[in-house]
């Protein structure tokens, strides 16, 4: 199995009624949004970044991006009811305002081959997933790109899935994160001397400039009997905090793994 | 790509450039419509072209001969023209006098 990520970023309104792992109302009223990670795939020999973006976007200045696929068939309008596969994208991003927001992106409304510009502006991108599909198909026909407006490609959804590339995330500016719940389990066999682990680095503004790099990580591991390891203990990450998720086997045999992260974003200037 | 499809994106990217509400977003605006003005084989609308720096030829010379060749060339305007020097300090480069250098197109 591949390495894939899912990501999911819920406003309030949507976990609100929930005293989710005991936040303070102080927070929930700062904007404040949850950010859920899935990771899942096969640890092999090596340490891998889990399913990371083609490229990185992270710019000072919210700009449009470009949006095909390699295929007609997914296309947003047409119908009713309405033809085509996927229709249009949901991203997770960063605005001109610094804010993590969920955007809605239509492809083209007849051919998907044709690049459609999106119709928000994007200082960072983190992840993109269908969210709406048509008579034909429910999963891209073709791979889904979504590219600078120059072309560099920054996250695909492949042929026949629904889950676009990127596990990582940089805080934003006025910003501030905190990991209050992860978990990794083997899914599968896992013998004795076999397991796997996952490393969270999180690399914030000074540590990139000193390159002091050493502590900046997580280890969640599993390992022979132990097939499920569980933490709730808080690490809070500053703005401008890149947090990325690398898989490596821990002795023999290649494994599957589940991982979820739960992140919590607030705004704090 | 289709050519029509590449003039499309161009006509949409000159839109951006003229709509861009920070300098920084023109510039990158500026960047995307030259990058696909190039796809189409087309010489890019509004680059700048760089300023040609005139630079002085260096020229290897191990045995010192040239260097010698420059003193003897400097003494011998400097009988002719007792008045006159060959060289003056600009900016902290030693830039050679017009006299000079006519002094030098002559003795070719």
């Amino acid at each position: 199995m591949a390495l894939k990520c899912r990501m999911r970023l819920y406003e309030p309104e949507q976990w609100q009624g929930f005293n989710l792992f005991g936040i303070s109302q102080g927070i929930i009223m700062s904007k404040a949004k949850l950010l859920h990670i899935t990771l899942a795939g096969t640890s092999t020999a090596g340490e891998t970044e889990i399913d990371p973006l083609t490229a990185k976007t992270q710019s000072t200045t919210a700009v449009i991006m470009e949006m095909d696929s390699s295929n007609d068939e997914d296309h947003y309008a047409g119908g009713p009811p309405a033809d085509g596969a996927v229709r249009s994208v949901n991203t997770i991003g960063v605005d001109g305002n610094n804010e993590p927001l969920n955007r809605t992106e239509k492809l083209h409304d007849t051919l998907g081959t044709t690049i459609r510009d999106t119709i928000n502006l994007y200082m960072d991108l983190w992840h993109t997933y269908a969210n709406l599909w048509g008579s034909a198909d429910l999963d891209a026909t073709g791979t889904v790109d979504i590219s600078k407006a120059d072309a560099t490609l920054i996250g695909r959804i492949a042929a026949t899935a629904n889950e676009g590339q990127g596990s990582g995330f940089k805080v934003p500016i006025g910003w501030r994160a905190a990991l209050i719940s992860r978990s990794l389990q083997a899914i599968g066999s896992q013998a004795a001397d076999e397991g796997k682990y996952i490393k969270m680095l999180y690399v914030d503004e000074i540590d990139v400039l000193n390159d002091v790099r050493a502590f900046n990580y997580e280890i969640l591991e599993v390992y022979g009997a132990v097939r499920r390891v569980y933490d709730q203990s808080v690490i809070i990450f500053d703005e401008k905090t890149e947090v990325t998720f690398f898989i490596n086997r821990s002795d023999d045999g290649n494994e599957d793994f589940e991982a979820h992260y739960y992140f919590l974003l607030w705004k704090v200037n | 790509m289709k050519k029509s499809d590449i003039e499309e994106i161009i006509e949409r990217r000159k839109v951006l450039v003229e709509t861009a509400t920070s300098e920084d977003q023109k510039k990158i605006y500026q960047g995307y419509l030259e990058f696909w003005q190039e796809k189409l084989g087309g010489k890019p609308v509004g680059k700048v072209a760089e300023p040609v720096v005139e630079t002085e030829e260096l020229i290897d010379d191990p045995t010192g001969v040239h260097e010698q060749l420059k003193e003897s060339y400097e003494e011998l305007f400097k009988l002719e023209n007792p008045n006159k020097q060959a060289y003056y300090i600009r900016e902290g480069k030693k830039l050679k006098t017009k006299a000079y250098t006519e002094f030098l197109n002559k003795n070719k």
